[in-house]
């Protein structure tokens, strides 16, 4: 599967494909086009740092993890998805500065 | 096969699920993910202005956290300061330690061939020596008739057993030189001691006995002048006694000034013959012991007594403003230096009028209680210093250039003598 070359359609594309998996358990337009949004921010920073860049698999798995962590509520959905927005990937995952 | 992304956002919205606020960016860093453009949120509280609806667009985030606003404190240094104590250097500008050049390792030390310069004297030697075989000396007959006395013997029918000579002063026989060695009259040990040897060059050692008196008086134990020995101080009979000290009176000790008189009195009465060559001003003399010690005033500009008599004390001035003023410009003039010696003491006392600077000035400026003193050398203590040091590089008139301009030539032909590369 190759994504297309634009993120505008990039976006639809992926969106297109998680409704089929999702159906009424993520319901929101929102939704689908935040977790969207992340998935490519994090596909973009991946290939910059040499990291496998995360796909439709990736996008897929986040939008199940939302829809089980908050079946049917958008708004938890949405909340949830903001809580990790402002998050990028580390140069050096690992090396925890801990 | 294709390869499985290692991040994944799943996860990490699995983990932050229950985390509170303040664990997030920790379990973040551990699923490979960090806080982004936390700098970029974060501003100053002054800076942070209400959004359009009332409250902060734009607000201080904390651990990225989406829709907090709370205002955050920031600590913003705007003075720096010590609780250390200011030293001088710093209170009095220390910027010319910057400009002067520093002193190198070759200027430091001094060649071991040759020795400091030598400490000027209180008085040259060509009016002491009279002076010091006037009272260490005696009349003798010489092989010469005395033919005036032998006549007028003759015009008065005086019987003639014995044919009168011409009499002379020479040393005598036997001397007794007493050094003050105490502590107090450090700065005028070398004088003595090169007083002693120049009279021993002068009329032999034989006879002549010199004394150290550690203590500065003859109740204790004395040492012997050329062997260091300690015995017993006492003159034999009729043998003249010169002192070279300040039989108490700079120091105004007045045990030491009672000690000294009992022991003339001592001596006079077994027919001694009493002097004593004082490193002290007149002013400060004792009346009574200068009648019992035949005494002279060991400065420059002093006048010595002739025919074994000794001067009065001079009527004291009280001037005791005049004697501070002169402490004051010596100190001022010592400043430059890190280590004063009796040596650079007495030369640059020598700079001064003689009417502002006597020796007793010398004594005054070495027991100062802005100076520090070992048993070789003085200095000034640090603050006094630099503060006597800003007296020194005042312009001042024309007199006050001028001993300036000394100075630094006599300082700067030691240099050239002593530097060992020259």
């Amino acid at each position: 599967m190759k994504l297309p070359d634009t993120e505008k359609q990039q976006i639809d594309f992926l969106i297109e494909r998680a409704r089929v998996h999702f159906g009424d358990r993520i319901k929101g337009e929102k939704v689908y086009r935040e977790a969207a949004r992340q998935l490519l921010k994090d596909r973009k920073e991946a290939q910059g740092l040499g990291h496998v860049r995360p796909g439709p698999a990736e996008y897929l798995d986040l939008l199940r993890a939302l829809s089980e962590l908050h079946p049917e509520n958008e708004d938890d959905q949405l909340h949830a998805l903001a809580k990790i927005r402002d998050f990028a990937l580390r140069k050096n995952p690992e090396e925890p500065r801990l | 096969m294709k390869r499985r992304a290692v991040i994944n956002r799943s996860d990490l919205l699995l983990s932050l699920a229950d985390v509170p606020a303040n664990a997030r960016n920790a379990v973040a860093e551990l699923l490979g993910y960090e806080a982004q453009g936390a700098e970029e949120t974060v501003r100053l509280p002054t800076e942070i202005g209400p959004g359009p609806g009332g409250a902060e667009e734009h607000g201080p985030r904390l651990g990225g956290r989406p829709g907090s606003a709370e205002p955050i404190s920031f600590l913003i240094p705007v003075r720096a300061s010590s609780n250390k104590p200011e030293s001088a250097v710093e209170r009095t500008g220390g910027r010319w330690l910057e400009t002067i050049t520093s002193i190198s390792e070759d200027e430091l030390s001094p060649a071991k061939d040759k020795s400091p310069p030598p400490t000027p004297a209180l008085q040259p030697w060509s009016r002491l020596w009279p002076y010091l075989r006037q009272v260490l000396g005696c009349q003798r007959e010489s092989q010469r008739l005395d033919v005036r006395r032998l006549i007028r013997d003759a015009a008065e029918l005086r019987p003639i057993r014995r044919l009168p000579r011409l009499r002379f002063l020479a040393w005598a026989d036997r001397a007794c030189i007493l050094v003050d060695r105490r502590d107090a009259l450090m700065p005028f040990w070398d004088d003595a001691t090169d007083l002693v040897n120049r009279i021993e060059r002068l009329r032999g050692r034989e006879g002549l006995d010199g004394w150290w008196l550690d203590e500065g008086s003859t109740a204790v134990a004395a040492r012997r002048f050329w062997t260091r020995s300690l015995g017993p101080l006492k003159p034999a009979a009729g043998v003249p006694v010169l002192v070279l000290g300040d039989l108490g009176r700079l120091s105004r000790d007045s045990r030491l000034t009672r000690a000294w008189a009992e022991f003339a009195g001592h001596l006079r009465r077994r027919g001694h013959q009493c002097s004593a060559l004082l490193p002290c001003p007149r002013d400060r003399w004792d009346s009574r012991l200068a009648r019992l010690w035949e005494s002279a005033c060991w400065d420059r500009g002093e006048r010595l007594p002739r025919g074994g008599f000794g001067l009065r004390p001079r009527a004291s001035e009280s001037d005791r403003q005049k004697a501070c003023l002169g402490v004051d410009q010596l100190l001022a003039l010592l400043s430059p230096g890190v280590r004063i010696e009796p040596g650079l003491l007495r030369s640059l006392r020598l700079l001064l009028e003689p009417g502002l600077a006597d020796v007793g000035t010398e004594f005054e400026a070495w027991h100062h209680a802005e100076a520090a003193r070992t048993p070789l050398a003085m200095a000034l203590l640090p603050e006094s210093a630099v503060r006597r040091r800003a007296v020194f590089r005042e312009a001042g008139d024309e007199r006050k250039r001028a001993v300036r301009g000394r100075i630094v030539e006599a300082v700067s032909r030691l240099l050239r003598q002593n530097r060992p590369c020259s």
